[in-house]
């Protein structure tokens, strides 16, 4: 099925050099802590947290993100933390391309590959890893430091694997975001 | 807009957050940006080494003041009503603490489970998973004690740095005059 056209108010977001669509309304600590791949679109009431940072000084990037990815509207982006060898620092994290957040979804993670699909309201643990190529269904618990292989479903609370994804699967989530992007389009 | 705001020492309180009513924060107790804390007919207390992290909604419908301990972590996203919230608690992610709930000490509030309304939780409480099940802790808290001051040195450190802070009580209240 073909989805619609979804229209933004062009004022509501900033279009950076590379494609990126970001909203004003969301709200970015540490900004220059973060890369964003291009043509990436972050929607209104996200949050992403740059500013924590590992201790230590330098520059450092914080949250990387990927090409063609969807931060949807109340989706929260914020690194790991854990204690090692008796000092406190947060880790931080990357996020590959064509990944998919849904709307509320709060994502601790230490990687995320490439081809997720996350869906709405879920919690990703601190430290998981999810591989490429997966889903994880709306409401999904991922605890801290689970990792997700690559082509499996994840449900429940906390999430377990239910089922298999087939190996198209990474065209499909690539023309999904892809598509999505094309589609998400400023009115006047 | 808030009448009264007390910030005690050595507090970092972000000001990109959502405050009404009288509150008053204990020292060392830090409120990451986008929190709200909504005081709308009795006040919120807070005690001391606090975290308060993004998206955190904390209110208090009744007259009854809202009190709350020492050590607690209210992960992203969580709400929480009810009457008392004891010490060293973990609140995590999405989780809810419905009606006039009280809540002891030790206890961990898993990621998306709610209490029911009007409950008195005891000490050291675990609720997890799907069914909102229930267990008591064994394990001891000085592991979690020894990570809270360490991670409350280091968002003391690195807060300031990226974000507008009020400190002082002083900035607060000018502050929230807007």
């Amino acid at each position: 099925m073909e989805p619609p056209i979804v229209y933004y108010p062009r004022s509501e977001y900033i279009e950076t050099d590379t494609g990126n669509k970001v909203s004003r309304k969301s709200v970015i600590c540490g900004s220059q802590n973060i890369i964003l791949g291009g043509k990436t679109i972050i929607q209104t009431e996200c949050v992403i947290r740059g500013d924590l940072r590992r201790t230590g000084g330098g520059h450092a990037v914080v949250v990387a993100i990927g090409r063609y990815c969807l931060l949807a509207r109340g989706s929260i982006i914020r690194p790991p933390y854990k204690t090692y060898k008796g000092i406190f620092s947060y880790y931080p994290m990357k996020i590959g391309d064509h990944v998919t957040i849904g709307e509320g979804s709060i994502v601790e993670a230490a990687t995320i590959g490439s081809f997720v699909h996350i869906g709405k309201n879920c919690v990703i643990g601190r430290f998981a890893i999810i591989k490429d190529c997966c889903r994880i269904e709306d409401n999904t618990v991922i605890p801290p430091n689970t990792v997700v292989p690559s082509f499996s479903i994840y449900e429940g609370s906390p999430g377990v694997f239910v089922d298999e994804l087939p190996e198209c699967v990474q065209d499909l989530y690539e023309s999904k975001t892809k598509d999505y992007y094309a589609k998400f389009q400023p009115k006047d | 807009m808030p009448k009264d705001i007390n910030i005690g020492k050595n507090a970092v309180v972000c000001k990109d957050i959502e405050i009404r009513g009288e509150i008053q924060i204990g020292a060392g107790t830090i409120l990451h940006p986008q929190c709200k804390i909504l005081a709308l007919k009795g006040p919120i207390i807070f005690g001391q080494n606090n975290i308060v992290e993004e998206n955190v909604t904390i209110i208090n419908n009744s007259q009854t003041a809202l009190t709350i301990g020492n050590e607690n972590v209210f992960e992203v996203g969580c709400y929480v009503e009810g009457t008392k919230i004891g010490n060293r608690n973990i609140i995590e992610a999405k989780a809810r603490i419905l009606g006039n709930t009280s809540l002891g000490d030790n206890c961990v509030i898993g990621a998306v489970c709610s209490t029911k309304k009007d409950e008195v939780i005891p000490d050291n409480t675990v609720i997890f998973g799907d069914h909102n099940n229930r267990r008591t802790q064994t394990a001891s808290a000085n592991q979690q004690s020894s990570l809270h001051t360490r991670h409350l040195d280091y968002l003391r450190e690195v807060l300031p740095k990226f974000n507008h802070v009020a400190s002082d009580s002083q900035e607060a209240v000018t502050h929230s005059a807007h």
